[in-house]
């Protein structure tokens, strides 16, 4: 099922397998908003894995990668998994540079989250 | 004098076409049309052209009127090849009839406008070069100021594209806060010193001449306002003669004082009507030509919720950097403006729209960007120091991060990245090791 969305990422649930994709745009800068933050969190909620897809993104915003952190932390706390695939060096070294790297877990594909 | 007359006078003078339109304040096209008989030239004029070629006393010119301005003695920069004059409107204006514009100021930049006040003039490339000898006039007391010079003549073949037919002002506008210096000098350098209007004297076209007598220009002084003395709401007024002379009861000088007031004074935030007390709003064809001169090499408005704007201005200033110091650099300097907009958008506007303004420029020494909002202000110091945060990784990913209130609200952060940045952070682990 895809549920397109405005903004900086669209969810691609795929529920008879108990997971979703969501891909993050080519340039995130917009703000995180309560609707944004609503609509992941429903998504962790609803599947056993999200892999979070940011293989064509070449800027984000740290806002996400906060984001990305406590979703992670939320993951593991309900025996679930959220992965970040395929980050590109440019978001690699944002994530470094707020030490974020060992808070999230980072993979290189989509197969590596649904093995997790 | 007739145009044969002008003529024999200036060749019995030794003056070339060129000599006495520098003496009388108009181009020398004018002076050419003017001897061939195809354009009918004001009184005025007339008799300026009749002065010169006479010789009695000094010259009637407008320039006359304009106090001499005497520029600092500062090397001019090598001047461009081509000025980066854009034409950024053509609009209705709010007050028409008698001409009145009320343009909000646009920061960081120079605004040549140039407005219609006759009307009822056909002859559109004579008046465009009455226009254009006309400034040249107004700075024939100055040094040579060949960027201005061509500044005027990019005004004046805009202006032959449009219908406007006649000018009435120019008011050349800097918002910049910076070393007191004049207008012509700002203009010519490109620099962009302390805000100032600079409004010069009214003047008439041969047509707008016919319709009423020529000013008494001995009683018209330069009117120069400093931007940063009028209190926000600060607008820049332009007014035809006829409204002034219409606000001041047959008095233009008085009908300036009048528009000063309300400009100026503490009934600025009304409207004009309402200042005035008439609800009456004149209705004309005529239209604005606002030529926007400014010094940046990219320059975007946009709401922070259109991504496509976003995207293509920060990809812009992405190219650019990339050219001059590499993919690695760029990234991190993209990083950094990425951050300066989410952070508008999250605190400015709490994730709603709202506008933006992204202006990138490349200096010798280092590239400069602004990110403007038009939200709640109160970015604090303590801000820039958090770790972990926005500004933390803004400042990792530049030189310099500098943040200051808007001028009327909301704030500005300046993203400075210099260019020897990627020999020092190469020439970091060779020193630590």
């Amino acid at each position: 099922m895809t549920r397109p969305m405005n903004g900086p990422f669209e969810i691609r649930e795929d529920p008879d397998n108990d997971r979703a994709i969501i891909v993050f745009a080519r340039q995130c800068h917009q703000a995180r908003t309560r609707a944004h933050e609503e609509s992941l969190s429903d998504v962790l909620e609803k599947c056993g894995a999200v892999a979070c897809d940011v293989s064509s993104t070449e800027v984000l915003a740290s806002d996400w990668l906060r984001w990305f952190e406590r979703l992670t932390l939320r993951a593991a706390r309900t025996g679930k998994t959220f992965a970040v695939v395929g980050m590109r060096p440019s978001v690699q070294k944002t994530t470094d540079d707020l030490a974020l790297r060992d808070r999230l877990v980072v993979v290189e594909n989509l197969e590596e989250v649904w093995g997790l | 004098m007739t145009g044969k007359q002008i003529r024999r006078a200036r060749e019995k003078k030794g003056w070339t076409q060129a000599q006495l339109a520098q003496s009388v304040g108009c181009g020398q096209a004018m002076i050419s049309m003017i001897e061939r008989a195809t354009v009918k030239p004001s009184p005025l004029l007339i008799a300026r052209i009749t002065r010169a070629l006479e010789d009695v006393g000094p010259s009637t010119d407008i320039t006359d009127t304009v106090p001499e301005i005497r520029l600092p003695r500062i090397p001019l920069p090598t001047p461009p090849t081509k000025l980066p004059i854009v034409t950024s409107e053509w609009s209705r204006p709010q007050y028409c009839g008698d001409f009145l514009i009320v343009h909000p100021l646009t920061p960081e930049s120079v605004l040549v406008v140039a407005v219609d006040v006759a009307g009822r003039a056909r002859n559109v490339i004579g008046n465009r070069l009455y226009i254009q000898g006309w400034l040249h006039g107004w700075l024939s007391n100055q040094p040579s100021l060949p960027q201005l010079r061509t500044l005027i003549d990019d005004l004046s073949v805009e202006m032959e594209k449009t219908d406007i037919a006649a000018g009435a002002y120019l008011a050349v506008v800097s918002a910049h806060r910076g070393q007191p210096h004049t207008v012509s000098y700002e203009a010519a350098s490109c620099g962009f010193p302390v805000p100032l209007i600079l409004c010069g004297p009214p003047f008439r076209t041969p047509e707008s001449a016919v319709l009423s007598p020529p000013l008494p220009l001995s009683s018209q002084p330069v009117e120069t306002t400093r931007i940063d003395k009028l209190s926000a709401p600060w607008r820049l007024v332009l007014s035809s003669d006829g409204l002034l002379s219409r606000l001041g009861g047959g008095d233009e000088v008085a009908g300036l004082k009048t528009l000063r007031r309300w400009q100026t004074g503490r009934a600025r935030s009304q409207s004009l009507e309402a200042f005035l007390h008439t609800s009456e709003q004149a209705i004309d064809d005529e239209f604005l030509a606002l030529l926007q001169w400014d010094s940046w090499d990219e320059t975007s408005a946009f709401d922070v919720e259109d991504e496509t704007e976003c995207k293509r201005i920060v990809t812009a200033i992405r190219t650019r950097v990339e050219r001059a110091m590499g993919e690695e650099q760029a990234d991190a300097y993209r990083q950094a403006i990425v951050e300066a907009v989410n952070n508008a958008h999250r605190h400015a506007y709490s994730g709603r729209a709202g506008r933006l303004t992204i202006r990138f420029r490349d200096e010798p020494a280092r590239f400069r960007t602004e990110i403007q909002d038009e939200g709640r202000g109160g970015v604090t110091e303590k801000h820039t120091k958090q770790t972990r945060r926005g500004f933390a990784l803004m400042k990792s990913n530049c030189s310099g991060v500098f943040v200051r209130d808007g001028r009327e609200r909301g704030t500005i952060l300046e993203l400075l990245l210099d260019k020897s940045a990627t020999d020092r952070k190469q020439q970091q682990p060779e020193e630590s090791s």
